[in-house]
């Protein structure tokens, strides 16, 4: 697999460290890691950067996980880049809105590096 | 939805299950209940806020080199390289724990939405909150240091 842009939104520091060790102990190699603190900073940062995986959380301050893949949706921004949520925010509910705002998968915090390399693989595979 | 009537000695018992699964996962290590513990000799705090259904405020409270351990667990690092990172993994810890306590409320039918966490640090400090109704307090040991997560409901 090529060397990937991986795009991790979290407000927290320590949960978008976690993230990106748990994508490279997943096997999953990282030429680039890009980070934002909520879905506002994401958008900023897409005008100028291309991305090949975004990974994001839902609650967070400012823009929220599930209306920044709204936008990226209604502003054709980013398409084709596979979009997975990585969030406490496990209930049906929150799932079906997200895959329904454009995300193609969904982790659920707590999660293991065994969780993220199975969601994630099969997207990266096309 | 209809709401199943669960008592507050569930919801302890479905908090500390929230617990122990993030703390199994996230920090590679179990949680050991204790008896109460009158003086955790907390100074740092994470709050997080509940509204809907069930309305409240749940607590992780603990000491400095408690909360550098949690984070020098979560992060794969030393305690004093976590330093940084100690408030925010604290959060984090809170944020899981609250999330999974939700998701076992809403497979019982019980619909509410949780805040984005606070962290409080310092040496000499009290948290005083609006919710009246009286606490559920699990406590526990991390590291040897003593740990308390506490559920405050608003009646």
């Amino acid at each position: 697999m090529s060397q990937l842009k991986a795009l991790i939104v979290d407000d927290s520091s320590v949960m978008r460290k976690i993230v990106e060790r748990s994508l490279r102990q997943a096997g999953i190699e990282l030429a680039q890691v890009f980070e934002a603190g909520n879905g506002a900073d994401a958008l900023a940062l897409l005008k100028s950067e291309k991305v090949d995986l975004i990974l994001s959380d839902i609650n967070m301050p400012v823009m929220s996980g599930l209306e920044f893949v709204q936008q990226l949706k209604e502003g054709a921004i980013a398409t084709n880049v596979p979009i997975v949520m990585i969030t406490t925010e496990g209930s049906e509910a929150n799932v079906m809105q997200a895959l329904s705002c454009g995300a193609r998968g969904y982790i659920r915090k707590p999660f293991t590096p065994e969780e993220v390399r199975d969601h994630i693989l099969p997207l990266l595979k096309g | 939805m209809t709401a199943t009537v669960i008592s507050a000695s569930s919801w302890g018992l479905l908090i500390e299950e929230a617990a122990r699964e993030v703390f199994q996962i996230m920090l590679g290590s179990g949680l050991q209940p204790e008896a109460e513990i009158t003086d955790t000799g907390a100074n740092v705090s994470a709050v997080i806020g509940f509204a809907g259904q069930l309305r409240g405020l749940l607590t992780v409270r603990c000491n400095r080199s408690s909360a550098l351990a949690i984070a020098a667990h979560m992060l794969g690092v030393t305690p004093a390289a976590a330093e940084n990172e100690m408030n925010d993994a604290l959060g984090e810890l809170c944020n899981m724990i609250a999330g999974g306590f939700k998701n076992k409320l809403e497979q019982q039918g019980v619909e509410c939405l949780i805040s984005i966490p606070t962290v409080v640090a310092g040496s000499d400090y009290k948290l005083h909150t609006l919710v009246s109704g009286l606490p559920i307090e699990l406590y526990a040991r991390f590291e040897g240091g003593a740990l308390a997560i506490s559920f405050q409901i608003q009646p």
